[in-house]
């Protein structure tokens, strides 16, 4: 199969630390858990994918093509979305207008295209927002009801489904979650890692998965990779590396 | 000629730092630049005015001790008035908006400095008119051998000296100093350790404008004729300057204001009608800073923490 | 159709006009009596708006407005037509909605940057003046007509946008806004100090704009009404003032308008959306510049004279009041900000002193009790879904 993503001697320097230290990963068509201990990179990692940051030093290859030092707009608009570990979604704006957003990067019209073609504008716009509600009704129903509501207003656990909504409406081949169930209760998790995994078959597309819960890791990731202190100290099955004993020992803070 | 241009630029520079210091030592509590600063240096002038040529308290000063200490009684005077200022301007156009976008502190303390010099404007006897300030400092050359450095010039600059090495000290050695420099650094982590920031924020306003009182006399004492309005391009200088150097970094502001004045007093001085572009030369070099070495000068190039 | 719904439409049919109709009467009041008629006018709309803000009403008014588009739109031009015909008998006042206008078109510049994108910019003056001067100068020196003149504005309004923008638009926050002020500060000082451009004594003699070979500097005359030079040049400025508000509203619900507000909340979000930060800016700060030349030009070929006192920082902070009182974001805000703030600036002249002070007090004020100004900004929502 393929290889969707390869990072090699992935590094980042942040004044002397080493947030990503050589970090070499490949990931096909899978579901890959990022875990590790608070501080060991795993954002950081996202981060550098997402192009929020630049690499010191290494590269990062996507479907087969170096974007290390591509910017953060451009690597959504080949492909790879992500979400926040801290939901941000732009409060002042309403739940359409933030799906809307996600798709930026697949609309087509030209600024001046919106001045002097306003049919050509109706007609994206008209297409675009059923694709929003549509992806939105498939998380939950009620948010198309309430598509003109402001974020302000809208509960957490609504505001990571349309995170992540905002982040499928493009259709991207990668999807990053970083921490997607974070402050949220057993049942709210568990709606959510049931919709990704419905998503998973349905559409096949790729996640990289940063999650504290190991239950939650043990369900959906078909391959899981361990941070410490910025490197990778284990990777495998679920099952392997909750035996590994340098795991236990990062996790339990030796 | 050189030697002559380059006492020019270091005095000008001693007239920018401590404004710059100003915004300094601000922005580093704040995370916001607060643009009334130059028009709070130049009310410290028009205080030293009110003082000694208004309410005659330096007549009466004079009378009583000798020179340097009237001289010191009155400019501390005017510097506690200006703190008390700067700690009103705190509480009316900067307190609301914390928290809030950083579109209005910005908007806010732009407007009150404006306010400021129109009231000086206004309400000062003959407000809007050229004003001679006194001249306290003697214009006599200190050493017959060495022209250009008069008692004036020389206590100008040994009291920017004597200003930043008290700063120094304070932000180094005392308590309340480190619990400034610690917020500057890093907001969240020093209210994690206890430390009261609203008292870090009064004690900062109080300093700042204590040095912007200071700042006044001196800029008085060299320019020897002040305008209202003058605080405007104080401000403006005053925030390059601390921009070019490394904004929130106190040396930085120093380094910054001595590079702009180099820079306006050479382009005026060797540059063919260069007087005309001066005050470009300082811009055109901000905004070289800002697009080749943002940090500044000595300032440190963080990556913004997603 | 619900039974609300239809309701809006019929009283909206009668309501929406009279409301035009009654605005019209209130800046009539205005602009022709002393400044605290003016004040009051302002005071009253405040009211009017902040208690109908909490009742509902204006929500509703936006209602019956948008169901009664047509007709109320027609209102409008009609009033906005007669308008200056009843104001014919002072050419002063016809005067200031000719200013009122330019201003306008510039503060409907400066909000792609201050009320879309959140950051402050201090040089619109010094675009509008770079307008200003290249329409002035192409005419003056190379003999052109004027419209030529606009439409050199135009294209260097839009070249020193993105000459300008540049350094800018790397930065943001308060660099971006001591760029501004550089940008703004080295305009003024290199024209006052350029003879070419006429230097501190200005440009004179600048030709005005004519239209099927009549010059719009002539008095005109309706069945025997002689009607002021100044009402051609109030038609000229609302006639494009309102292509700019068409303009400026088709963005605000494009995806480009969207993108400008995620800039504004959160860059890296944006960036994370696939928005180019860079391209976005530069679009937003070019296209504000072009609209603040258009205005420079006819201001230009109407006072027929401009010196740099027309442009400078003072102006410029003017400028951002429009944008501030009128509510960020909303075209027709801005437009009432504009429109509203020069009048009250022209009945300042009496009091010149003040005149600085009034506009730092009216910013603070405005910031503290209702920074989202008058019309402040409203919701998208998109014709063809139902509303919630
Ligand atoms: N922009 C930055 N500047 C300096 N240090 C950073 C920055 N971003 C992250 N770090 C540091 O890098 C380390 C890894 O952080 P992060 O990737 O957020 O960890 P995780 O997500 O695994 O909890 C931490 O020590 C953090 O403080
Ligand atoms: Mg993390």
């Amino acid at each position: 199969m393929d290889t969707l993503l390869k990072t090699k001697d992935l590094t980042i320097n942040f004044g002397g630390l080493l947030a990503v230290n050589k970090v070499n990963c490949e990931m096909n068509n899978e579901v890959l858990g990022l875990i590790g201990p608070n501080g060991s990179g795993k954002t950081t990692f996202l981060n550098l994918i997402s192009g929020i940051y630049n690499a010191t030093d290494g590269e990062i290859e996507f479907q087969g093509r170096n974007i290390t030092k591509l910017q953060a707009s451009d690597i959504r608009s080949i492909g790879i979305a992500r979400t926040f570990q801290t939901n941000r979604l732009c409060l002042k704006l309403t739940v359409l207008d933030n799906m809307l957003l996600g798709l930026f990067s697949k609309q087509q019209i030209r600024w001046w295209e919106t001045i002097f073609n306003q049919k050509k504008h109706h007609l994206e716009l008209r297409v675009n927002i059923d694709k929003c509600l549509h992806v939105l009704s498939y998380f939950n129903e009620e948010l198309v009801e309430q598509k003109y509501e402001l974020i302000d207003t809208i509960p957490l656990i609504d505001r990571r489904r349309i995170e992540i909504a905002r982040a499928l409406v493009s259709d991207p081949a990668l999807l990053l979650l970083d921490e997607p169930t974070a402050g949220l209760n057993p049942q709210e998790t568990h709606s959510i890692v049931e919709d990704l995994k419905k998503i998973r078959e349905k559409t096949g597309i790729s996640m990289i998965f940063i999650e504290h819960d190991m239950g939650v890791i043990s369900t959906i990731a078909d391959r899981v990779v361990v941070l410490n202190a910025g490197q990778i100290i284990a990777e495998g099955s679920f099952a392997e590396v909750s035996k590994n004993e340098e795991v236990r020992s990062a996790y339990l803070g030796s | 000629m050189l030697y002559a241009q380059i006492i020019n630029a270091v005095m000008l520079g001693c007239t920018y730092s401590l404004v710059a210091i100003g915004f300094s030592l601000f922005f580093g509590v704040l995370d916001t630049v607060v643009f009334c600063t130059g028009d709070v240096a130049i009310f410290s002038s028009f205080s030293v005015v009110l003082l000694v040529q208004i309410t005659a308290l330096y007549a009466l000063l004079i009378g009583l001790f000798n020179p340097f200490f009237s001289i010191l009684i009155t400019v501390l005077l005017a510097a506690v008035i200006t703190a008390a200022l700067m700690v009103i301007m705190y509480q009316l156009v900067i307190k609301p908006f914390e928290n809030k976008s950083s579109l209005m502190p910005l908007l806010s303390t732009i407007a009150a400095g404006i306010a400021l010099r129109e009231l000086i404007g206004i309400f000062f006897p003959q407000g809007r008119n050229p004003r001679s300030f006194p001249e306290l400092l003697s214009m006599e050359r200190i050493f017959e051998a060495l022209p250009g450095i008069s008692w004036r010039n020389g206590i100008i600059i040994l009291a920017t000296i004597l200003i930043v090495a008290l700063l120094h000290w304070f932000i180094n050695k005392t308590k309340i100093g480190l619990s400034i420099q610690a917020v500057s650094q890093n907001r969240e982590a020093a209210t994690m350790v206890g430390i009261n920031r609203n008292l870090v924020i009064y004690v900062t306003f109080i300093v700042g404008g204590l040095i912007l009182g200071f700042s006044g006399f001196l800029i008085g004492s060299y320019y020897s004729v002040i305008r209202f309005d003058l605080g405007a391009s104080f401000g403006l200088k005053g925030f390059s300057a601390a921009v070019v150097g490394g904004l929130g970094n106190l040396y930085g502001a120093i380094v910054g204001s001595m590079l702009i004045a180099f820079a306006e007093v050479f382009v005026s001085a060797y540059i063919p009608g260069g007087t005309a572009y001066a005050g470009i030369a300082a811009f055109v070099l901000v905004l070289l800073f800002i697009l080749f070495k943002p940090e500044g000068v000595l300032g440190s190039r963080s990556i913004e923490k997603v | 159709m619900t039974d609300r719904q239809t309701h809006l439409q019929n009283t909206g049919k009668f309501v929406a006009p009279l409301g035009v109709l009654i605005f019209f009467a209130a800046m009539a009041l205005a602009i022709t009596m002393n400044l605290w008629t003016t004040l009051a006018v302002v005071v009253v709309l405040t009211a009017l708006l902040i208690f109908g803000e909490k009742r509902g009403f204006v929500e509703t008014a936006y209602k019956m407005v948008e169901k009664n588009y047509k007709i109320t739109v027609a209102v409008f031009v009609a009033a906005l037509l007669l308008f200056p015909i009843a104001l014919r008998g002072n050419s002063y006042f016809l005067h200031i909605l000719v200013i009122a206008g330019i201003y306008a078109m510039v503060a409907l510049g400066l909000n792609f940057q201050i009320g879309s994108m959140g950051q402050v910019n201090f040089a619109p003056a010094a675009m509008f003046g770079i307008g200003a001067y290249t329409s002035a100068m192409v005419s003056v020196h190379y003999g052109a007509s004027p419209w030529l003149g606009m439409i050199a504005a135009v294209i260097v309004t839009a070249g020193m946008g993105v000459v300008f923008g540049f350094p800018a638009l790397k930065t943001r926050g308060f660099y971006f806004s001591l760029v501004t002020i550089a940008v703004q500060t080295i305009f003024v000082l290199l024209v006052v100090n350029t003879d070419w451009l006429g230097g501190p004594n200005g440009i004179p003699g600048i030709p005005a704009f004519s239209l099927f070979g009549r010059s719009l500097k002539q008095t005109g005359n309706l069945f025997g009404m002689l009607l002021p030079y100044q009402i051609n040049y109030i038609y000229l400025t609302f006639f494009l003032l309102i292509l700019l508000i068409i303009v400026a509203r088709r963005l605000y619900t494009s995806r480009f308008g969207l993108a400008w507000n995620a800039i504004e909340e959160d860059e890296i979000v944006a960036a994370t959306q696939g928005i180019n930060l860079t391209k976005l800016k530069l679009l937003s700060f070019s296209i504000g510049s072009v609209f603040a030349g258009i205005a420079g030009s006819i201001y230009a070929h109407y006072t027929s004279f401009i010196g740099t006192e027309d442009f400078d920082f003072n102006k410029s902070l003017i400028l951002i009041c429009m944008v501030l009182l009128g509510g960020m974001d909303n075209p027709v805000g801005v437009t009432l900000g504009a429109v509203l703030l020069t009048v009250i600036d022209e009945k300042l002249r009496v009091f010149a002193d003040y005149r600085m002070l009034m506009y730092s007090v009216i910013l603070i004020v405005v910031l503290v009790v209702r920074a989202q100004g008058l019309l402040p900004k409203r919701n998208r929502t998109y014709p063809g879904t139902e509303e919630g």
